[in-house]
């Protein structure tokens, strides 16, 4: 089998933007991830969904490094970021990546959240970066609050401008991790929004997220992940709307009816 | 039923909680009374004004150079400060790096200069052009207090600063790496000015702390236009075999303190109410 991998990968297509070939990742004995494939083409968006501790953040803090993997292979627009020699800040750069409790820099306004990379990272002048971090903090509604630092902001806010930050590096793709599983849930729709907005644009993006509705009507394709494998994956109106495998099926009447308990579940699955 | 355990159990006549507390505090402004008197009493209240607050004596202290030496006051700490902190943050990054050698010698000197009295490490190093006969301090005397004051001050600001770049959240980095930023980049930029904003109120109690501090040159053999405060008044005291001038060194001490530790609390108070 690695004789076939070595000769396929990278796929060298442009329009392949990610490719993950038999990730591992483990901390001390756990191991999280256990053998993951998955290529994302370009203006793809994949919704990453499965139980806490099934492994999906792990994966996608792996694509950009923020976790080492344990073994695999990652490319990135066919340039392999697991390769001891890459240069992972550069890659890093075309990978937008918004976290769960949005990681916004206090000490900065919203506007500098969105220019501090641009000046120090991509070198351009304080001019340049501001007019890039002000389109970008129009096109998430947010035009009129540059000035404002993020915690004078609600979680709402603050997530776009996580996300305008993010886009200000003009990246290849984005990584979103559980965007809106820290906010209220009447906060949740204006950070939505955008990302609808952002897919209908073409980005390509993968999300990890309990967003059953989102998933559904924007996702390209829905990957059921658990237990560190890849369990189910296709396009939303088959592995949300008629799953085929026992765990994505039991997963998801929970997820879409919290209050329904069933007893007999439990029983199936120990 | 609680009207039953609240009386029925205990017959004996006893004080409600709020008349004890009325006595206790009664019985503190008795004692507080009582010690005033006393002192009134027993003080020659002329007396110790002659000794510790002479009019006279208080006029020729503030005449005789005490602007100069609470100049110098003020320059020994200033400096020392800034080569404390300096240090600090050098040994704190030490003692968060990946080098297992950084980290013990970080912790080594740290350890060492903490359980040293100040004094000892002023004097040694008063010495020292002994041991290095071609050394010289520039700026004498205040390259030797601020290097000699500023070494010790490291060793207590650089647990304060690794206190505080540990308290900024793991995510802060990760952000930053996300973006591009390589990691010292991250750390000068988005770490760094988060954990000296925390440890602001600290580090300016550690400068109160060095304030008086300062006043340990005195063991260096300065020269009348060295002298700090304390050797200031000192002096003076001993040459009219009188407090005041003493007395008015350690006023002036407050004055640069007392603004402070006020700043300190309405930082805090700050920090406390934007968490």
């Amino acid at each position: 089998m690695s004789v076939e991998v070595e000769r396929t990968i990278p796929t060298g297509n442009r329009e392949d933007e990610i490719q993950i070939y038999d990730l591992h990742k483990s901390f001390g004995d756990l191991e999280v991830l256990t053998g993951i494939d998955l290529v994302v083409h370009r203006g793809e968006v994949v919704c990453v969904i499965g139980p806490s501790g099934s492994g999906k953040s792990t994966l996608l803090r792996c694509v950009n490094l923020l976790e080492q993997p344990t073994k695999g292979r990652i490319f990135i627009l066919n340039e392999e970021i697991t390769d001891p020699d890459a240069d992972v800040d550069r890659l890093r750069t075309l990978m937008g990546m918004v976290f769960q409790s949005f990681n916004l820099f206090p000490h900065l306004t919203a506007l500098e959240n969105c220019t501090v990379a641009l000046t120090q990272v991509k070198k351009l002048n304080a001019a340049q970066a501001r007019a890039v971090g002000m389109e970008n903090l129009h096109k998430v509604g947010l035009g009129d609050r540059g000035d404002s630092y993020p915690l004078k902001l609600s979680g709402g806010q603050q997530q776009r401008v996580a996300i305008a930050r993010a886009l200000s590096m003009d990246p290849e793709l984005m990584l979103f991790d559980e965007p809106t599983s820290a906010l209220d849930p009447e906060l949740i729709g204006e950070v939505l929004a955008v990302m609808r907005d952002l897919a209908d644009q073409g980005m390509t993006m993968i999300v990890v997220t309990h967003e059953m509705a989102f998933a559904r009507e924007v996702a390209d394709r829905v990957i059921f992940m658990d237990g560190g494998v890849i369990v189910e994956e296709g396009p939303p109106a088959e592995v949300i709307g008629n799953p085929k495998e026992e765990r994505t099926r039991t997963f998801l009447r929970r997820v879409l009816d919290p209050t329904h308990v069933d007893v007999l579940d439990d029983h199936l699955t120990r | 039923m609680s009207a039953i355990t609240a009386e029925g159990v205990r017959p004996k006549k006893k004080l409600s909680p709020r008349k004890r507390a009325q006595r206790t505090r009664i019985a503190q402004y008795g004692v507080l009374v009582l010690l005033v008197v006393v002192a009134a009493l027993f003080i020659d209240g002329r007396q110790v004004v002659a000794v510790f607050f002479r009019p006279d004596m208080v006029a020729k202290t503030i005449s005789v150079r005490l602007p100069l030496a609470f100049f110098n006051t003020i320059a020994y700490t200033a400096g020392a400060f800034v080569v404390g902190l300096l240090g600090g943050t050098v040994l704190a990054l030490m003692k968060l790096s990946q080098v297992g050698p950084y980290r013990w010698l970080a912790t080594i000197y740290t350890e060492f200069f903490r359980g040293v009295p100040a004094l000892i490490v002023l004097l040694a190093f008063g010495l020292l052009p002994l041991a290095l006969p071609g050394l010289k301090i520039p700026l004498d005397p205040y390259g030797t207090v601020w290097t000699g004051l500023g070494l010790v001050s490291a060793a207590y600001m650089s647990e304060t600063i690794r206190a505080g770049i540990q308290a900024v959240p793991k995510g802060q980095i990760e952000a930053a790496r996300s973006l591009g930023m390589p990691s010292g980049m991250a750390t000068r930029r988005i770490v760094l000015p988060q954990a000296f904003r925390i440890v602001t109120p600290p580090l300016t109690n550690e400068l109160v702390l060095l304030t008086k501090d300062s006043s340990l040159v005195y063991v260096l053999g300065l020269t009348t236009n060295g002298y700090d405060l304390t050797k200031f008044g000192k002096d003076l005291s001993n040459t009219y075999a009188n407090v005041t001038p003493l007395v008015i060194a350690g006023l002036s001490y407050l004055v640069i303190t007392l603004p402070l530790t006020f700043l300190v609390r309405k930082m805090e108070a700050r920090q406390a109410r934007s968490k």
